[in-house]
């Protein structure tokens, strides 16, 4: 079976980062070293890409498929059928590159959401903003809200917000926001918030009742163009605003009164910081539901990798972490060919594991 | 000119009033200890300084410029803080840290110069943290850490740094290896220090001059002989001490006695029998 050729691959591309990056604590963080890993990242979710293209339920053999692709590059014409192009370009395609934004979206926001709250732990879906925003989406869907240009998307990060200051309400006391009670406070609100997902559930009448289902376990199936466009735009204009205040966020991870004392206005650079990565996950989360998670392993495995420098980790995460769903998603739709998984199962299955790996490991 | 003016200063932390009408002076190049008792509000007033906190009442000036004027990143131009530990959690390496000093001088975008690489190079020799320069800072000891630390106030290049407690966490060598180094960069880079600490000897050791707290208002002021009298020093820690002279130095000392006589190594002759 083809699909298997995936893992292997996967877990060479990682180790392969591992290697031409072992040293790399020991240098400092320039532009020329952001734009070698970036473009070293691009290249490992190009192939990625490329490979899960190839990969699928239907009997489609990989390299026949490959041979018509690059038959294409040579003559201009790809030597394939066309019911072979439409399952390629047009079911395939925005799928992948849908999970590759959306992983990025999530992974970016996870490396906000951690330095912010000066947490290794912190993830959007954790800490119940995933949650929060599930909720203003489904909110929005029964209300009919999809009529109105970025209706749900808007209900979404308006959830997400709403759920940051929510969290961050109950685990600030006076100065210190606490560790651990944050961490609570993010497992409490997702309580509240899948028990009001239930209870919306099973209060509307809606046809769409499997689909919501589905989709609060994150699902990616629903792709098509014009939500591919829509997430990658926000994306872009949320990671653009990040990355302005990517070093900023360096020194707020160390200590936001050290942050002061080193001239960041912390307040004005914690709000603008903290929208955008709700931005980034509302609208993420409003297409592709609550993918868990992804926004607490990709960061850490970079900062393992990278260090801590916030100019580097959030470009690297952010390719990473798209690369790392790609491969999530391409397991939800061969593993159980011909039914399909929530992407949502597989990242849980990794992550939750890791979430305790992490937990045990350092005193947080 | 002074360097550092506070004027009448209040501060109230919700009703409780933390500060009250705290004025003084600090002129360049001096070395200013601030002392007093828990709670004294000697923390608060450095950070009323660094503009951390902002004071409902009085005005502050730097350089002659009121504080309220100053941007945060033109502050942290005059104005270093070097805090009392600093824990990371997330790793950074000893030159990320000190290299974050060059941040006010950087702005958003723009990444360090070859300037900033040369000023942090400077500021690890001066410290003597070259070497540790590649290891993670969660690595180090304290007495390393604290050094770390200095170096980055240090990239900052500023005319005044401010010390909080620094020395609280370390043993007796390291203290004494901190305030040489810092006394050191007083006197060469004629660097204005505003310092915290709990340690009275310390304080006398190094200061030019000494600020006592009590209950938020400054109790007196004066050079350390003035300051460190056991009238003073009693009055505001409710504490029986006994002062004389550091032989070496000539500085006042101070020693502390304790309320048991019987455990406090001389034995009193009163003859008392323990009560039990």
């Amino acid at each position: 079976m083809f699909k298997y050729f995936f893992i292997p691959i996967f877990i060479f591309s990682s180790i392969f980062v591992f290697a031409t990056t072992r040293d790399v604590n020991n240098k400092v963080v320039t532009l020329s070293r952001v734009i070698r890993v970036s473009l070293f990242l691009f290249a490992v979710f190009i192939i990625i890409s490329v490979i899960s293209m190839l990969v699928g339920p239907s009997h489609l053999g990989m390299i026949y498929l490959l041979k018509g692709l690059l038959s294409g590059i040579y003559s201009g014409d790809l030597s394939l059928i066309a019911t072979e192009k439409t399952i390629l370009f047009s079911i395939r395609l925005p799928r992948i590159i849908f999970a590759g934004i959306v992983g990025a979206s999530l992974s970016a926001a996870g490396v906000v959401f951690q330095g912010l709250f000066r947490n290794p732990l912190a993830d959007p879906y954790i800490l119940g903003i995933s949650g929060g925003a599930a909720v203003g989406a489904i909110i929005g869907i029964i209300a009919g809200a999809s009529v109105i240009p970025f209706g749900i998307p808007g209900l979404a990060v308006s959830g997400a917000l709403l759920t940051i200051a929510l969290v961050y309400g109950i685990a600030r006391r006076k100065k210190e926001l606490q560790s651990t009670t944050l961490l609570l406070a993010g497992v409490i609100v997702n309580a509240f918030f899948s028990a009001v997902i239930m209870f919306l559930i099973s209060t509307t009448s809606s046809k769409e009742l499997r689909s919501v289902i589905f989709w609060i376990m994150g699902d990616l199936s629903l792709a098509e163009w014009n939500e591919v466009i829509l997430t990658g735009f926000f994306l872009m204009i949320g990671f653009i605003v990040m990355y302005v205040y990517s070093r900023h966020l360096n020194l707020i991870v160390s200590g936001e009164e050290t942050a002061m004392q080193l001239g960041v206005n912390v307040e004005q650079t914690k709000k603008i910081l903290l929208l955008a990565a709700s931005l980034v996950t509302g609208v993420a989360v409003s297409v592709s539901g609550t993918i868990g998670f992804v926004g607490l392993i990709i960061p850490h495995m970079m900062r393992m990798l990278l260090g801590s420098d916030h100019r580097l980790l959030l470009p690297a995460s952010a390719l990473f972490g798209g690369s790392f769903l790609i491969v999530a998603d391409t397991l939800a739709r061969t593993v159980t060919a011909p039914a399909e998984l929530p992407v949502g199962v597989i990242t849980a299955m990794c992550g939750a594991p890791y979430f305790i790996y992490l937990l045990r490991r350092r005193a947080v | 000119m002074s360097i550092v003016k506070l004027e009448q200063i209040g501060f109230k932390y919700n009703e409780h009033q933390v500060l009250k009408n705290v004025s003084f002076e600090v002129n360049r190049g001096e070395f200013m200890g601030i002392l007093g008792p828990n709670g004294s509000g000697k923390t608060t007033l450095l950070n009323v300084i660094d503009g951390i906190l902002i004071p409902q009442e009085g005005e502050i000036w730097i350089n002659g410029t009121s504080c309220n004027k100053l941007k945060r990143e033109s502050l942290a131009k005059i104005i270093a803080v070097v805090p009392q530990e600093s824990l990371m959690i997330f790793p950074f390496t000893v030159q990320e840290i000190v290299l974050m000093g060059r941040a006010p001088h950087l702005g958003k975008w723009r990444f360090e110069g070859e300037t900033d690489f040369r000023i942090a190079h400077q500021a690890m020799e001066m410290t003597d943290t070259l070497s540790l320069m590649n290891r993670s800072m969660n690595a180090l000891s304290a007495g390393e850490r604290q050094r770390v630390l200095i170096a980055r106030a240090l990239a900052q290049q500023p005319q005044i740094m401010l010390l909080d407690e620094p020395t609280a966490f370390l043993d007796i060598r390291h203290q004494i290896d901190f305030f040489d180094l810092i006394k050191a960069l007083n006197k060469n880079q004629t660097l204005t220090v505003i310092g915290v600490t709990h340690d009275i000897n310390l304080a006398s050791l190094y200061c030019d001059r000494i600020i006592l707290l009590r209950d938020g208002h400054i109790h007196c002021m004066g050079s350390p002989e003035e300051v460190i009298a056991e009238s003073h020093i009693r009055e505001v820690y409710e504490t029986n001490v006994t002062i004389d002279r550091n032989p070496v130095t000539g500085q006042p000392r101070v020693t502390l006695l304790s309320s048991h006589p019987s455990e406090g190594g001389s034995r009193s002759n009163s003859g008392a029998a323990p009560q039990l």
